[in-house]
């Protein structure tokens, strides 16, 4: 269990030795590369950007930021620099995958293609959000606000492993997992709440390894123990989650936002399963956010 | 009625405090009434002079519970019963006889008390599915909001969309808002064939557009975040006045409904109040983990929606 960002700050500078070069696809954007010049001064980051030159020129005179002595790959038109940064990716060339002023969808769309370099076979691409909220004294995973909109049973299992690999990189060994619902018993006429509680079977069996799995769990018994008490919900998770699950990207994505938007949370997202982490964050996410996202990327490293 | 929409926690209590003293305290039937939570929100809104309880369940339980909770037995009326199943019978009755302006969740499970509620031999049946509308009063959003089906319809239909909007806005108009804006909720703000939500909530935005679902404006598909920010919205180049201004969020299934806004109730804080819509007397409910504060104002809300549905309101 880790308390908070500090940490996950440390885990990085200690991955980065040298800086991580990440190809950062169409950055103009003043946040971005804010951050960017941050991770640069800290000696974290080596940004190639990939776009159009004026553009990024322009943002960055706007934030005041000297970008002369970063790699610059010129390119004509956005799609083209994802394509350029794929190739980089495909390469070997590239620690991470960093989207400025995109389309989620589009982005997305165009860096899962298979052979384009970020698939890994068939694997499973999804985004986790590590949230530090206010009132627990503990970190929170929340997966999956990004990528998959109607996961099927094992799209859930690859999502949720997905977290577990990024708990274990810093630090976890056995993360508790809960796969949220909006009750805490099986129910035949929610089919949420049977899927869930196979996976919570499977993980019983050790086909599921690395974690404890329960569900499902409503998100008051997920994470708070005096709820769990009073709603005699047995077992380790209950009361003490630090991977959240939702069942499908409309219920990760809102809860993503309500911390965001409606409580004190440090928060920052990265995007695994392909061949390097991706940093997808929306324009409306601050420099401060982003800068947590690419310490996740980099802490999520080998 | 206030002239003005109700537009916090404090003024959904208040209002249903300034009805009762005006008129009478709102008479409401406990079902199953042998829960020690439920007596004690009982003992609260009695107290607030909101309402009055007449509690129908096992007298020697009922009585043994009040004395274990300290509470004062004089303050509510009892009608011995000898199930769960004949107290919710005689609630819904006391309810279709006009004795009593709203039905209350005891120690039974809420399908078997609705099923009683909506049975023929009762006219409580309403046109529509019943739902659940809990309002969250968060810190942090500039107005209420009322966000459906966390608690009742686990997989809307189409059809079930459009009674849970017709639900939420009468609750609304409970609340004094003449026409409540409407969000329909999806995983993005555009649409997307491989995304039914999104299709779905495009359909309603033009169902309401041509006066087909009535006293409010419906707009989607909208993210949380668009639904509830003006910055997020035109940002996004969503130019609708509903998007960054939501009174009502409509989401796909009970499961983002409850998850969601439990984030907000735990960690906003958010006070929230909650109830059944749908029938011809609103149904409440409160869970064991809510607060007492959140309790209250769920009963008090439940009274202002019988009150508006008393005058003929829709």
């Amino acid at each position: 269990m880790i308390a908070g960002f500090s940490r996950i700050e440390e885990l990085a500078r200690a991955k980065a030795v040298d800086p991580i070069l990440f190809a950062c696809v169409e950055p103009h954007e003043p946040a971005l590369l804010e951050t960017l010049a941050r991770t640069v001064r800290e000696s974290l980051v080596k940004p190639v950007l990939i776009g159009d030159e004026q553009q990024i020129t322009q943002a960055a005179d706007k934030v005041g930021i000297d970008i002369k002595g970063w790699e610059l790959v010129r390119s004509a038109e956005p799609n083209e620099s994802v394509y350029t940064a794929l190739e980089l990716v495909k390469g070997n060339k590239v620690g991470g995958l960093v989207k400025g002023i995109f389309g989620v969808t589009d982005f997305l769309s165009l860096i899962l293609e298979r052979n384009q370099g970020f698939r890994v076979g068939k694997n499973l691409v999804s985004g986790i959000m590590a949230c530090k909220v206010d009132q627990l004294d503990r970190m929170l995973f929340i997966c999956d606000p990004v990528v998959n909109p109607h996961p099927r049973m094992m799209d859930l299992v690859a999502i949720l492993n997905n977290g577990v690999t990024l708990t274990h990189k810093l630090g976890y060994e056995q993360p508790k997992v809960a796969l949220l619902a909006a009750v805490e018993v099986i129910y035949p006429q929610m089919p949420v709440t049977t899927t869930e509680a196979v996976i919570a079977k499977m993980a019983d069996k050790g086909q599921i390894k690395g974690c404890l799995v329960d569900g499902p769990l409503s998100m008051d018994v997920a994470l708070i123990e005096s709820a769990a008490k009073e709603k005699s919900v047995r077992g380790e998770v209950a009361g003490h989650a630090d991977i959240l699950i939702g069942h499908n990207l409309a219920v990760s994505y809102g809860i993503y936002k309500a911390f965001a938007m409606y409580t004190k949370s440090e928060y920052g997202l990265v995007t695994l399963g392909g061949k390097v982490p991706a940093v997808i964050t929306s324009a409306d996410d601050s420099a401060q956010v982003k800068y947590n996202s690419l310490l996740l990327a980099i802490a999520s490293l080998k | 009625m206030s002239a003005e929409p109700i537009t916090s926690s404090d003024q959904i209590i208040d209002t249903a405090r300034a009805l009762a003293d005006k008129h009478r305290p709102f008479r409401v039937a406990v079902a199953a009434a042998e829960d020690a939570d439920v007596l004690a929100a009982a003992a609260k809104a009695t107290e607030a002079g909101i309402a009055q309880f007449t509690l129908y369940g096992a007298a020697p339980k009922l009585k043994e519970i009040i004395a274990s909770a300290s509470l004062d037995l004089s303050q509510f009326a009892i009608v011995d019963s000898d199930s769960a199943a004949r107290s919710a019978y005689l609630a819904a009755e006391a309810a279709d006889k006009g004795e009593a302006d709203v039905i209350m969740k005891g120690f039974l499970s809420t399908s078997a008390l609705l099923k009683t509620v909506l049975s023929r031999d009762f006219s409580l049946r309403g046109k529509n599915t019943l739902s659940h509308v809990a309002v969250l009063d968060i810190p942090g959003y500039h107005k209420l909001l009322g966000i459906t089906d966390g608690g009742m319809v686990v997989k809307p239909t189409f059809e079930q969309k459009v009674q849970l909007i017709e639900n939420a806005i009468t609750l609304f108009h409970a609340l004094g808002y003449e026409k409540p804006k409407v969000a329909v909720s999806a995983p993005v703000d555009y649409i997307h064939h491989k995304m039914p939500a999104t299709t779905e909530a495009a359909q309603l935005t033009s169902m309401a557009g041509k006066g087909e679902i009535a006293a409010c404006e419906v707009f989607g598909p909208l993210t949380f975040d668009a639904a509830t920010s003006r910055d997020v919205a035109s940002r996004r180049g969503i130019d609708n006045h509903v998007a960054g201004d939501a009174d009502i969020f409509l989401v796909d299934s009970i499961e983002e409904c409850n998850v969601v806004s439990k984030v907000m109730i735990l960690f906003s804080p958010a006070t929230f109040a909650g109830v059944i819509v749908g029938a011809g007397v609103p149904v409440s409910l409160v869970s064991r983990t809510d607060t007492a504060r959140n309790k209250l104002a769920s009963v008090s809300i439940a009274c202002l929606l019988s009150h508006h549905l008393q005058r003929g309101g829709k």
